[in-house]
């Protein structure tokens, strides 16, 4: 589904000094599978993920990222998007002026017709998005409001989970959606995740906490540290993680 | 020698045409005498504060002629207003066949002004001589010399015209030609009406359109004025809109400014009796090079307790330039005045410009005045959050930008004419 392969990227800061950011990234998820990626705060996690999704302003110097065999490389992000590539933000945007409803409708409308399907009418739209947002336990005035704009932290999630169950994506990446969450929008985000794995679908979470993974049971759970992936494992690496941190890992960072 | 000098033979030929119109003496005094003025203070320069940021030296150098009559017999455009009173000017010239007013209140006085100076000439004189200051556009003379057809419009008290009216004027088929139409509106006391003026074009290029509307806004009337300027790319636009205010009178005027090479809005509004509103918006769109459009705004607080507001909002792509000028004065006299001004700009291009300056002149105590203005670029977070959703660059930018005139659309009242401009904004906004 997903295939990373020596993956470097860097950016340019405000004093026009390069900044490596990923440092040769190898990352395989096959249909059906689960990954986490955990790490520190700055290793790069959102940088990937940023990247994946077609971010423009990082400068990609090596490396290859494939979307079940078409090369992400070539897409604009909106190409990625209707190639079924969905990334839940962490910092999700407030967009005032621009009415809820009528995003995501324009959002599953474009996906749509790459997918050569019909767009929805707006009775069927209605109806859809309604029981979506049962799932994941959102208000119906959300659906009245600018984008984002005002929402609280746990509500800019639950927003983002919304846009996914709607856009119906390959490979969900979701970044940190589980941070700000109360306990009962934990479990119905993790609901909402769930129900959409299926044997030809892939989803990426990126966390900082085991709790999440009580709920999404990755198979495979890999360790960030300094943009590049210092150690792969089960799920059981995750609870040791919680258990010890990152410092004991230190001795697999190659350094700079 | 002056600029006005140098065009003088070709517009003394011009106005040697007009005075051949058959017409009443007086105005054949007044014109002559606009005239004079004209010719003496010329095309406005950059010397002048008010016309820093506005270069119309170049109309010198067309020799424009009046438009001879247009021949087409249907409106060109994609749309009109549905359930308007309609009035259509070809060239300037009113078109009875074109035109629809079956929708008119009987008490009403719709007619085109050059048959209404003199059907209505005593009603008419009094407002066309009436005193006034010396204007700042000098080009406003230029109209009143050179008028020879446009709206005259009277609704008498307590009358509501339950249908906006529109005015349209459709320049057509002809290149360097000058059109100075003059719109004259009578709202009376307690009376209500909704004008919609636009300016179209229709195969049309290199023509200059010299706009002048007085609206006359008595006690406890309300008028809602909306201007739509929508000539060809290569046109020349300049438009002089004068409001008196009677007192607990209540205007509201919206600009929607997309066409044009050069387009400049003159706004004037006089409140010289107490409690008098007035809430003027708008928006320009730009999206060529060497495009401009100015909009000058002067609110004129003289008596107390009057409310004035503004908001305009622009878009610029391209090497095109804009301009907002609101001044609000407030006399000695003009206690308990609120007045606010905004104006904020979205820059789709580094080499578009906008020169933005809300003014405020504050002699009176106790007035509440705010003004603020903003000059800013596209949220690159926005546009990329709206494309990792599967939403086109261009889609998405349309979304962005519609979102940015959001808030001054919201202003529009009368929801026919709110979805009419907003099916032109889409159009132009197509960025
Ligand atoms: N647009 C940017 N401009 C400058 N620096 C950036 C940019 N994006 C990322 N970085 C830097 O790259 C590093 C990795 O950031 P990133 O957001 O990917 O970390 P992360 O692993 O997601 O961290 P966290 O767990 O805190 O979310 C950080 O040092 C960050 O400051
Ligand atoms: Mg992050």
């Amino acid at each position: 589904m997903l295939k990373i392969k020596n993956l470097h990227a860097s950016i340019q800061d405000e004093k026009q000094k390069t900044k490596s950011i990923l440092r040769g990234i190898d990352l395989h998820v096959k249909p059906g599978e689960v990954h986490a990626i955990m790490g520190p705060n700055g290793s790069g996690k959102s940088t990937l993920a940023n990247i994946l999704a077609g971010r423009e302003e990082y400068q990609i110097t090596q490396g290859e990222m494939w979307l079940d065999g078409q090369n992400l490389m070539d897409l604009p992000p909106e190409a990625r998007a209707t190639a079924g590539l969905f990334l839940a933000f962490q910092y999700p945007v407030e967009i005032p002026g621009v009415n809820n409803m009528y995003f995501l409708k324009a959002a599953v409308n474009s996906v749509r017709k790459q997918r050569q399907l019909p767009p929805l009418d707006a009775m069927d739209f209605l109806t859809l998005i309604k029981s979506k947002m049962k799932e994941v336990g959102m208000d119906e005035k959300f659906l009245n409001r600018a984008v984002n704009e005002g929402f609280s932290g746990g509500e800019k999630k639950r927003n983002e989970i919304l846009q996914m169950l709607m856009l119906e994506p390959k490979l969900a990446i979701l970044d940190e959606t589980d941070s700000g969450l109360d306990i009962d929008a934990l479990q119905s985000v993790a609901k909402g995740v769930n129900s959409l794995r299926d044997p030809n679908r892939s989803i990426v979470v990126v966390t900082h906490y085991q709790r999440l993974l009580s709920y999404i049971v990755p198979d495979v759970v890999h360790v960030m540290v300094k943009g590049q992936i210092i150690k792969s494992g089960g799920k059981e690496l995750a609870l040791e993680l919680e258990e010890k941190g990152y410092g004991w890992l230190n001795e697999n960072v190659e350094q700079v | 020698m002056s600029a006005a000098l140098r065009m003088s033979t070709w517009l003394e030929s011009l106005f040697t045409d007009v005075s051949a119109d058959l017409q009443p003496s007086w105005l054949q005094v007044f014109r002559a005498q606009q005239f004079e003025k004209f010719l003496h203070r010329g095309l406005p320069t950059r010397k002048e504060e008010w016309w820093k940021y506005t270069n119309v030296a170049y109309l010198e150098k067309t020799k424009f002629s009046f438009p001879v009559l247009s021949e087409i017999t249907k409106i060109p455009l994609k749309k009109t207003l549905d359930s308007a009173i309609l009035m259509v000017f070809k060239n300037g010239r009113f078109s009875q066949e074109l035109s629809r007013t079956h929708l008119l209140p009987p008490e009403v006085i719709l007619s085109p002004l050059n048959q209404a100076i003199i059907t209505h000439e005593n009603l008419i004189k009094p407002y066309l001589l009436k005193k006034q200051p010396e204007l700042r556009n000098s080009l406003a003379y230029l109209n009143s010399a050179f008028a020879r057809d446009g709206m005259f419009l009277y609704v008498p008290e307590n009358c509501i015209v339950p249908y906006p009216i529109h005015l349209l004027f459709l320049n057509t088929e002809q290149d360097d030609f000058i059109s100075c139409p003059r719109n004259i509106v009578i709202v009376k006391e307690n009376a209500q009406v909704k004008i919609m003026e636009e300016h179209a074009a229709y195969q049309a290029n290199n023509y200059f359109t010299n706009v002048m509307t007085e609206l006359y806004v008595s006690a406890y009337a309300c008028l809602d004025y909306y201007k739509l300027q929508n000539e060809s790319s290569t046109a020349t636009h300049v438009a002089d809109i004068q409001v008196q205010q009677k007192h607990d009178s209540h205007v509201n005027t919206f600009f929607a400014d997309y066409g044009s090479r050069l387009a400049r809005e003159d706004l004037t509004v006089n409140m010289h009796e107490r409690n008098a509103a007035c809430h003027m918006n708008g928006l320009y769109l730009l999206e060529q090079d060497e495009q401009q459009i100015d909009n000058h705004i002067y609110v004129d607080h003289v008596a107390t307790n009057c409310n004035s507001s503004m908001l305009y909002k622009g878009i610029l792509d391209k090497k095109s330039q804009a301009v907002f000028n609101g001044k609000v004065f407030a006399h000695a006299g003009a206690k308990q005045t609120h007045a606010k001004q905004s104006n904020h700009n979205l820059l789709l291009s580094p080499m578009a410009e906008v020169n933005t300056k809300p003014e405020l002149e504050i002699y009176a105590d106790d007035v509440k005045c705010t003004h603020g203005a903003t000059v800013g670029q596209l949220d690159e977070n926005a546009l990329f959050y709206l494309r990792a959703r599967g939403i086109e660059k261009q889609e998405a930018l349309q979304i962005l930008a519609q979102a940015f005139v959001e808030e001054v659309m919201q202003k529009i009242a009368d929801p026919d004419v709110k979805k009419y401009i907003q099916q032109q904004v889409r159009q132009h906004a197509n960025l």
